[in-house]
Parts: structure tokens; sequence; C-alpha cells
């Protein structure tokens, strides 16, 4: 069973995100603060580290810097949404992953498994890869690479393209799409899936020369455009 | 007119020289009446013409010898010009004294002699009396004095006389008075300023330490401007202040909303499943709320990062991806003949103004129109225009649109989301860039809203 240390000043958040964790299977412990947080991570191991950046006292990234120096323990950090720079200095500094607060548990937990997957010692198990032209899919470590690049997905972002890819070239509805990826059926003015597919559609880019890779199929759903370049046939709605 | 400052050296100089011209025309007139005058004229007349008696009474007698006596440096003139007091003129009409000929006594004494007997002449102010006498040498000559008599006032109104003063008039009045108007207008200009940067939204307008200081009036307004301003930036500021911590604070039991509902599913799957979708969807829209309460307090935290944008290439990457977004109305972009239209400006807050103003566009509109997007540059200005074909907005509330949390009664569905946020994000990012958003409603339905951003 993996011990996982959460470092969080809210205490009913630890709380909370404790059971959670500990039904999905984890052994989780929880502190308080900056300073008990070093000595917790150094006193014992630890299989992960989920590290808050508003912290009384000292500081997120003080601490991440901290445990950098003795240990490679793997971290994912809670940034307050919209604090791009907490996250870019965060990923210097050698976090593994990070994510926006306030965050779906669900998608905590898949980011935990999938760096523990990335850094731990059963990285042989279950890595399946999706290709498709340029992109390709590890399903194990859940990462995506575009001619040999990393491209930086949420955990939506992530099921949401790996949905869309199994199916390349056809029209998947909204409904399937919110259903599998966000779990939970789609209301009428709920927007949450378009932005995530229009943040996915930002982040993978078009293809060479131009052509979008998602397209809107109104009133039906997305497509992910298959990657072959035979000609303009398909490009216009 | 032009401006105060124009106004009022206009009318104060117009006046100075009036009163001045006046004064200097109608000088003659009143002088000439003072009782002192008419008695100072009469005898000074009774002296000259007196004299000219005792010269031709000398001359008689003496002869060339008297004219030796005669003091030639006294003179009476035209208008201060020369002319001689006493002139003495022969048979052939030459000067005996030495004196330049004055030819109108020349005139007169050739006149006296013909006739043989004493003569006067008045020619406006100038009044001569000619004397034929006969010296001790049998020579015939004629004494000529000229006096001024009290001169006609109209004579006294010559251009030449008139013109230099009122010149000069004019000119002192002018430099007087453009300081007077240059005093009395800055102020106001100073005022104007600040309270015209105040109205657009830059809080932050103060009037000039230099008008403060004043001692009058004006300076206890500028005081007072000073000290409301103060007031209002600190006002806004803590309103704005009390948005962001609020948001802050409400993430909290946000992010503790979310696990606990992942908790329900976890140790009961299948239960509730609908009325667990449903918090987790209200919960993802108090949490959008947020983000965009947060993201509308940031805008005035920290400075813009100025470089040059171009406003093309961005509305149409955020054209590009509204349109991706399946929602309501097509777009459509209409590129500018120019290709590039760029503005100084912080990409991301002009991003946030123009995204916002064309979601709000799609958001209000049917799915069987199009929302249109136009770019195009002026001397001045550049401009983003998003015409749409929604249910547009009553026209008293145009302006309103751009308040936070603003909505049109009844015409807006809470149910379809929406804050009321976008437009007031765009309408503070398009103010801190110095711009202009104004939003109208089209002539056949529909809202136009129009971006304006200084040139670059």
């Amino acid at each position: 069973m993996a011990k996982i240390l959460l470092v969080d000043d809210d205490v009913e958040l630890c709380r909370l995100v404790s059971e959670f964790l500990e039904g999905e299977g984890w052994e989780v412990a929880a502190v308080h603060d900056g300073e008990g947080g070093i000595e917790r991570i150094f006193g014992e191991t630890w299989d992960l580290v989920i590290l808050d950046f508003m912290l009384p006292g000292c500081n997120g990234l003080d601490v991440l810097r901290r445990i950098r120096e003795r240990t490679s323990v793997p971290v994912v950090m809670l940034t307050a949404r919209g604090d791009e720079v907490d996250r870019i200095v965060g990923l210097e500094l050698g976090a593994d992953d990070y994510l926006p607060k306030p965050f779906n548990p669900r998608e905590l937990a898949a980011r935990m498994r999938a760096v523990m997957r990335r850094t731990g010692t059963d990285r042989d198990s279950g890595v399946e890869r999706l290709t498709a032209g340029d992109l390709v899919l590890d399903t194990g470590a859940r990462s995506v690479r575009k001619d040999g690049a990393t491209i930086d997905l949420t955990g939506a972002e992530y099921e949401l393209l790996e949905i869309l890819l199994e199916r390349a070239g056809s029209v998947v509805s909204r409904e399937e799409l919110s259903k599998r990826a966000l779990g939970r059926r789609p209301s009428a003015f709920d927007r949450s899936l378009d932005t995530h597919l229009s943040n996915l559609r930002k982040k993978l880019g078009p293809f060479i020369g131009g052509r979008e890779r998602l397209k809107t199929i109104r009133g039906v759903g997305y497509q992910y455009v298959k990657p072959s370049t035979e000609g303009p046939g398909d490009s216009q709605l | 007119m032009r401006s105060l400052f124009f106004r009022l050296f206009l009318w104060f100089w117009l006046s100075l020289v009036l009163v001045g011209a006046v004064f200097v025309v109608s000088s003659p007139f009143l002088t000439r009446t003072h009782p002192h005058l008419a008695h100072w004229e009469r005898t000074a007349g009774e002296r000259a013409l007196g004299y000219v008696d005792k010269v031709a009474e000398a001359l008689e007698k003496q002869g060339p010898r008297a004219l030796d006596s005669l003091n030639s440096r006294r003179r009476m003139g035209r208008g201060g010009g020369p002319g001689p007091a006493i002139q003495v003129f022969d048979d052939s009409g030459r000067e005996v004294t030495g004196l330049t000929v004055d030819p109108e006594a020349q005139r007169l004494a050739l006149r006296a002699l013909e006739q043989g007997e004493a003569m006067s002449q008045r020619r406006g102010a100038r009044h001569l009396s000619a004397k034929p006498v006969i010296d001790p040498t049998g020579r015939r000559l004629v004494v000529v004095g000229a006096i001024l008599r009290r001169p006609n006032p109209i004579d006294l109104l010559e251009p030449a006389v008139l013109l230099p003063r009122l010149l000069l008039l004019a000119l002192v009045a002018a430099v007087l008075v453009w300081w007077l108007a240059r005093h009395l207008s800055a102020p106001v200009d100073a005022l104007r300023e600040a309270t015209g940067a105040l109205a657009t939204g830059d809080l932050s307008a103060r009037v000039p330490g230099e008008v403060v200081g004043r001692h009058d009036e004006f300076g206890q307004l500028a005081r007072d401007f000073n000290g409301m301003a103060e007031h209002i930036e600190r006002m806004v500021e803590n309103q704005r202040r009390l948005l962001g911590d609020v948001s802050h604070e409400l993430r909290s039991p946000l992010a503790r909303l979310n696990v606990a509902l992942e908790l329900a599913r976890q140790k009961a799957p299948g239960a509730a499943e609908g009325a667990l979708d449903r918090v987790e969807l209200e919960s993802s829209r108090l949490d959008d709320l947020i983000s965009r309460l947060l993201e509308f307090t940031r805008l005035d935290q920290g400075q813009l990062e100025r470089k040059p944008v171009d406003l093309v290439g961005l509305s149409e990457e955020i054209v590009a991806d509204a349109a991706f977004e399946n929602t309501g109305a097509g777009l459509h972009f209409d590129r500018p003949q120019a290709g590039e239209i760029c503005v100084l400006g912080d990409e991301k807050h002009l991003r946030a103004a123009i995204d916002n103003v064309i979601r709000n566009a799609v958001f209000f509109s049917g799915s069987d129109t199009t929302v249109e997007i136009e770019v195009e540059t002026t001397d001045a200005l550049s401009r983003v225009r998003v015409s749409d074909r929604g249910p547009g907005v009553p026209e008293a509330e145009l302006s309103r649109i751009f308040e936070v949390f603003y909505r049109i009664e009844d015409a807006r569905d809470r149910g379809r989301g929406g804050a009321g946020l976008g437009l007031a994000i765009a309408a503070r990012a398009v103010q801190l860039h110095g711009g202009t958003i104004t939003a109208r409603n089209r002539d056949g339905g529909g809202l136009m809203i129009e971006i304006d951003l200084p040139r670059a």
C-alpha cells in the first residue's frame, strides 16, 4: 500500500482528501504547516507528497526547494488557480505535477497514479502506447508527446484526447465525451466540456500545414480529424 | 470659440481697448471745456498778438537791429511741428530773420503788403496775423505772428496722432490681459483634465500641485477635488480588494465541497447519481464564477506589460477558439485590408477584452444568426467591432451592461449561466489601456460593441 503525505493548512480539507484517498486504497498522513511537513518528509519514506503552495509561515516553494535538496520523492503540488508563476516555478524546482485548487479528487487520484507510475519502481507495468500521426499517448503514465515533446494536459483533457483518438476520424457525441471523461451527463448549459476541449485544441495546435486537429460537428459532437493528408476533401464543414 | 483662455483674452482685451479708445478719442472734447484752459488760451492769444504789435513797433523805430533781439527760438507750430512764432517778410516775400519759410505765413504776408493793412487769418487751429510796417530805412516789411487757437476737437482726431496711441494701448492691454487670462484659465484647464481622467476611469488622476497651492477659490476647488478623488479611489480599491478576498476565501469551502462530493460517490456508487451530478455542475459554476471574479480583481494588480499587439491576428485567434466551441451563433471575421493593426498593450488583457465581448455576443445570439467581427483603424485609434443579431439591450441600460454583475431584467436567463462579469472584465481591461468601450443597438435588432484603443 502506497504511503502518501498531504501537506496543507486546511485541516478539514485534509481530512476529506485523506478519507477519499484511503478509499482509493492508499495510506495517507496529513501535516498542516511547512516546517512540520519537512520534518515528516525527511523522517519517513513516502511514495508521494501532495504539497499545497499556500502554507502559513513557510511558503510551499521553499518547502519544495528544501525537499529537493535531499530527496527525489514524487511531489504533486496544489496551486491557486491562475497563479501561473507559482506553477512554472514549482515545475522548475522539481514538482512532478500540479493541480489547481479547487480540484476534482478523482483527477488528483489519477495524477498521483500517473506520477507514481512514471517515477516509481513498477515502471514496466501497464505501459501502453497509442499513436496517431505525430501524437503518442502513453496510457500508463497518462502523458502525451507531440513530435517527441511532452504536452502538459490536465486529467480531463487527457481523458478527452484518449477517447477522441481511439475513434479518430469519426464523430464522438457530447454525451459520450461528457460521461466518459467527466463522469457525468452533460446538462443543457454545461459549458465545461467545451472549455476542456477548447483548451485541448489550443494545447495540441493544428496539424502541420494549418489543418485543425479537432473539429466541431455542430449539434452532434467532436471529431479528431484523421491525420492522413489526402487533400483538402474533408477540411470544410 | 476655442477655449476659455481664448474667450477670456478676447473679451478682456476688447473691452480694455474699447475703453482706452473711448478715452483717447474723447479726451480732447473733455479737456477743451476746462475753464482754465479757456482763460489761458485767451490771454495767450492776446499776448501773442500783442507781441506782433511790439515787434512791428520795434521794427518801425529801430530797423533791422530789432530783428536781432527777436527771439527766434520761440516757436508756435501746428501739432507740435516746427513753425516760427514770428516771421518777418520783405516785399519780395523773403523771410529776413533767417527762419524756414512758413508758406501760409508767406502768403498772408504778401496779401497784407498788397492791401497795405493788417490782416488775420484762421485755418484750423492756427491763427495767423500779419502787420505791414516800414522800417527807418524805408523798407517795407510784414511781421507775421502765428498762434494756436483752441483747436477744433475734430482736428485733434488725426489718425497720425491717434493710431500710435491706440496701438500702444492695444499692445499693453494684450500683455496684461494675456497674463490675466492665463492666470484664470490655467487652473480651470488643469481641473478639467483631472476630472476628465477621473471620469474615464483613471482613479489616480489628481490636480497638479501648482493649482492646489493657489490661495484662491481655484486652489480650494483643486484641493476639494483631490480629496474627493482620493476618497473614491480608496473606496473602489477597497471594494475590489473585498471582492478579491471574498472570492479567494470561497475557494476553500468549494475545494472541500468537491472532495466531499466525490467521497459520497465513492462510498455509495450509483446512489443519487442525478443529484450528485447536479451538485458537481453547480460547484463547477461556482468555481467558474470565482475564477472570473478573481480575473476581474487581478486586472488592477500589477503593471501592464505593454508590447505591440496585432489586433487582427489576436481577433482571428479568438474567433477560431470561439467557433470551435459548438454553441450559439456562427462567427464571421472580416479580415481587414491592412493585414496587421497594432496597438501597444498587454496581450493578456486585450485578449480577455475581445474574448469576453465575442463570447457575450455568441452567448446571446440564436444559432441561426452570425456574429460579425471587424477590426479597423483610423488616424487616432484602432477599433474592434463585434455585432450580433441577439435580443439587444434596452436603450436606457446600454451603458450599464459594463458594470459588474449587471444583468438585464427578464431578458437573460440565469439558468444559462453567465455571471455578468464578462463585459465588466472587457471594459476594465480596455480602460486600463486608455481606450473606450461602447455598446449600441443595431438597426434591425442586435447589439454592437466597439472597443476603441489608442493607436500604437
